[in-house]
This record gives C-alpha cells, structure tokens and sequence, in this order.
C-alpha cells in the first residue's frame, strides 16, 4: 500500500471546490496518494494479456482497469517504460485520465482526425490505433521540442496514419479540413496534476489569457470540424472557468450548430459538470459533461466535454 | 502505389522501386510487405512510409508523414529503428539473433561481438537486423573478422536505454 502523506499540505487554492466536491475528505486523502501508474497495450503490436504477462515477468503487478481490460494499473513507484516491452512499442505508459477522451472521440478506421493539441502524444497514439493504422491523423502542436516529444511516440509504437503539423492552434489553417473528429486537449493550469507534481497548484487556474486561449482553441476546433462531426473538449484542471465556463461561451457563440453529447464511459465514476458557478447560471446541457474527481477513481483529475456539430 | 490525391498535394511522392529492391537485396526483405502503403519524402533527409488511404493537409505544411522508413543520400540507405522493428519479421538474410547479454549492450548503445554461429544468415559488411526471442530490436552495422564479427549498435540516442538501469541479464 503506498503510504499516505499527511504532510502534503493541500493548496488554498482548492478551498474554493469545497462546495462542488461530493466528499471533501475523501477528495483530499486522495490528492495526498502518490498516484498509480497505467499502462495501455498497443494493440497494433501484441494482445493485452502478453502484455500483462510481460510486465508480471518484470516483478510489476498490473491489474487491470475496470471499464478498460486492455489497459493495467501498476503501483506507484513502478517504473514500466524502462523495460524491452517498452521499447519494443508493446505498450504506452499514460495516466488513468489520459484515457478517457480517446473512447469519447470514438474515432473509425479512414477518417480524417485532427488532434489539435497533440504533443507529447499519447493520446494522439490512441485514436491511431482505435483506426487500426489506416486512415488520417493529423498531430499538430506549436511547441517543436514537444512535437518532437510526440515523433517519438509514433516511431516507437510504429503509427503509419500519422501526420504532425507544427502551428498555433487557434489559427489553425480551415483549408486543412474538414475533419470527421477533432480533439481539442488544451493547454490547461494541471490543478488534476497535483498528485504528481504539487507544483501544479499555482495560482493561475482560470486566468483570462489561459481562458481565452482555450476558448479560441475550442472555436476553432468547431470549425475545422464537418457538419455531423465529433469534438471532444479536454483538461486536467478542476477549474470550471477553464472547463464549463469554456464550453458555455463556445456553445452560445455557435448556439444551434453545436450541442453536447453525455460523456459517460461504463465503469468510469465522474460527477456531471456544472450548470452554475459562483452565481452564475450555465447552459444546462453541461450536466452531460465530465468532472473527474481524483477520490472517484484513484486518478488525477479532469475534465471532458464531448460535443456535436450539427450544421 | 500513388496515394490519395491529397497525400500527392501535401509531400513528394517517392518511387519506392529502388529502395524495395535494396531491402530485398539486403534483407530478403520481400516488397509486397509494403503493399498498402506509400513512399513519401517530406524533408531532405528522410523516406517516411505512410498507409495509402491517408489524406494530410497541404497546409499547414506536414513535419512528418507516417513512419520514418529509410535514411538516404549515406554510400547505402539506413533502415530506421522504427521500420525495423515494424517490417522486421519479413527479413530472411543479414539477421543475427542474440542472446540477453548482447540485446542489452545493443539496446544501450554499446557495440557487442557476434560469434561465428551467429552469423549464417549474413552476406558480409554492412547494415544487419538484430533480433531478440524474436522480436526486432533495431539495426546495427557488422564488421565481420577472423573469430566471428563485431556489431556496432544504430539505435538512436534518443531510444537507448540508461546502461545503469536497464537489464536483460539481472536475475
């Protein structure tokens, strides 16, 4: 059992969540776990079970996850990337959360995906398997050394429908569309990284240049997507400035065109999003979104909204 | 063999023929193992490999399409790690299979000597597959001698593993 902490101070900064958090002593033990290792299998390369086996031979102990058998929980302090089943691209290591948009995107084998803000990659590694090698990927981050990151992620785990675009997303060229699907993992204040990292929790959560740049990134991802696609909003973050309040101003600025779909995944516990904050009423579709609390599930937290360009 | 009109907008369309024909040479390497999929050559340096059905934008401009194939413009074509590990199975001539000792000097960037048994599936000098309990780890470049031969390891800085860390022999 990884040992609690009780040491770990939780940052004032989340004091505000206290009224949205369903269990505010559960919330906080959680955030002072050390979080669990996960490991998915590629299954472009190898089955789920040789990939268990592989790690069991190494002395790990994987189980598992509940809503994702292809995919394994591993101990803390485990370290799975330094082993020849790693390097032999079997499978990826990536957080629990970091697994929940790709499922939501629901990508199919030959269509055109964009994942706007890809690097490092893991999650553009994703939707390329769920397509089975085929079809078109397009990875685009403005970050070189991060789009570099996110090579070797292709390279390693040998992704033949992938192209990476180095641009600024906000600005991404509409020519390059339409796309069939459009992720949209922003960048974000990672208050859901705190379990990692306990410099995350700086005060700027919900800064206006952060949320209008997710803003942007979000329009912009409804526009290179076609009339019938799929956009699946993300971050790490538990602040609902850079989460709901995101959606709501992007799904009042497109108002019929653009409506949300449940984010919900069978065996994965998360609360709804918010329909109001700090007084303020939101659209009250947002309830189909996802907020994902780190004591829910043992992970960090996050949050995905999916939604559906109708025209 | 073209691609899609898109893929022919966006990047140069290489003429794989020469290059199958030096991977079969070489490797034994039979070209229908790429059927489905297309030679391209976004940059200078590099032959990437990419599915056939799949439509990049033009702009912005692709950085990479696909999977790093070959490294040309060298006295002979390099394979990457990546297409090695991915096409490997299919190679038959120039393979040597090791054993865990010289996986790990492979795999941490350390040349490792092949002894003579090792190496009945090579042809001489030059790029060679090196294989583990059959899996394809990468290329390395044989320079046989009088008591077998020595194996310098092409793995790429950016795949080694730490020497102080990574084991395949530790019980």
């Amino acid at each position: 059992m990884p040992s609690v902490s009780a040491s770990i101070s939780i940052p004032s900064a989340f004091l505000r969540y206290r009224a949205i958090v369903d269990d505010w002593e559960a919330f906080v033990a959680a955030l002072r776990r050390p979080l669990p290792v996960c490991a998915w299998t590629n299954t472009l390369r190898t089955t789920p079970a040789q990939v268990k086996a592989a790690l069991e031979a190494e002395g790990l102990k994987p189980e598992p996850l509940a809503w994702r058998p292809d995919a394994f929980r591993l101990p803390p302090d485990s370290q799975p990337g330094n082993r020849l089943a790693y390097v032999l691209g079997h499978y990826h290591v990536q957080e629990e959360v970091s697994l929940l948009p790709v499922p939501l995107l629901d990508p199919q084998p030959g269509e055109r995906v964009l994942d706007l803000c890809a690097a490092p990659g893991g999650k553009t590694a994703q939707i390329a398997v769920r397509m089975q090698n085929r079809g078109t990927v397009v990875a685009n981050d403005r970050n070189p050394l991060r789009l570099r990151q996110l090579s070797g992620t292709i390279e390693r785990l040998g992704l033949l429908n992938v192209t990476t675009t180095l641009h600024d997303g906000a600005d991404y060229p509409l020519e390059s569309g339409p796309f069939d699907r459009v992720l949209v993992d922003v960048p974000c204040s990672c208050e859901g990284n705190f379990r990692k990292d306990q410099q995350v929790a700086d005060a700027f959560a919900g800064a206006p240049e952060l949320c209008g740049l997710q803003t942007a990134l979000l329009h912009r991802a409804v526009m290179l997507c076609r009339p019938g696609g799929r956009i699946v909003y993300a971050t790490c973050t538990f602040a609902p400035e850079e989460n709901e309040l995101v959606v709501d101003a992007v799904l009042r600025r497109w108002g019929e065109a653009l409506r949300l779909l449940p984010a919900h995944l069978e065996g994965f516990r998360g609360a709804p999003g918010l329909i109001e904050w700090n007084g303020r009423r939101l659209h009250p579709s947002l309830e189909l979104t996802l907020r994902v609390w780190p004591h829910l599930n043992d992970t960090g937290g996050f949050f995905v909204a999916v939604l559906e360009r109708q025209a | 063999m073209k691609g899609t009109p898109e893929l022919q907008q966006a990047v140069k369309i290489v003429d794989p023929a020469p290059y199958f024909r030096y991977l079969e040479e070489r490797f034994g390497i039979p070209p229908s193992t790429f059927d489905g999929y297309v030679l391209v050559q976004p940059g200078r340096k590099k032959v990437y490999i990419v599915t056939a059905d799949h439509r990049p934008p033009a702009r912005p401009r692709p950085r990479t399409v696909g999977l790093p194939f070959l490294r040309i413009y060298l006295k002979f074509p390099k394979l990457s790690t990546a297409a090695a590990q991915q096409f490997g199975h299919a190679a038959t001539r120039n393979v040597i299979d090791v054993d865990a000792a010289q996986a790990e000097a492979f795999l941490t960037r350390r040349d490792f000597r092949a002894r003579p048994e090792q190496l009945t599936l090579c042809t001489g000098r030059g790029y060679v597959l090196v294989r583990y309990q059959g899996h394809t780890l990468g290329v390395g470049f044989l320079i046989p001698d009088e008591e077998g031969g020595c194996v310098e390891s092409m793995l790429p800085k950016s795949w080694a593993r730490d020497p102080d860390s990574f084991s395949l022999t530790a019980s």
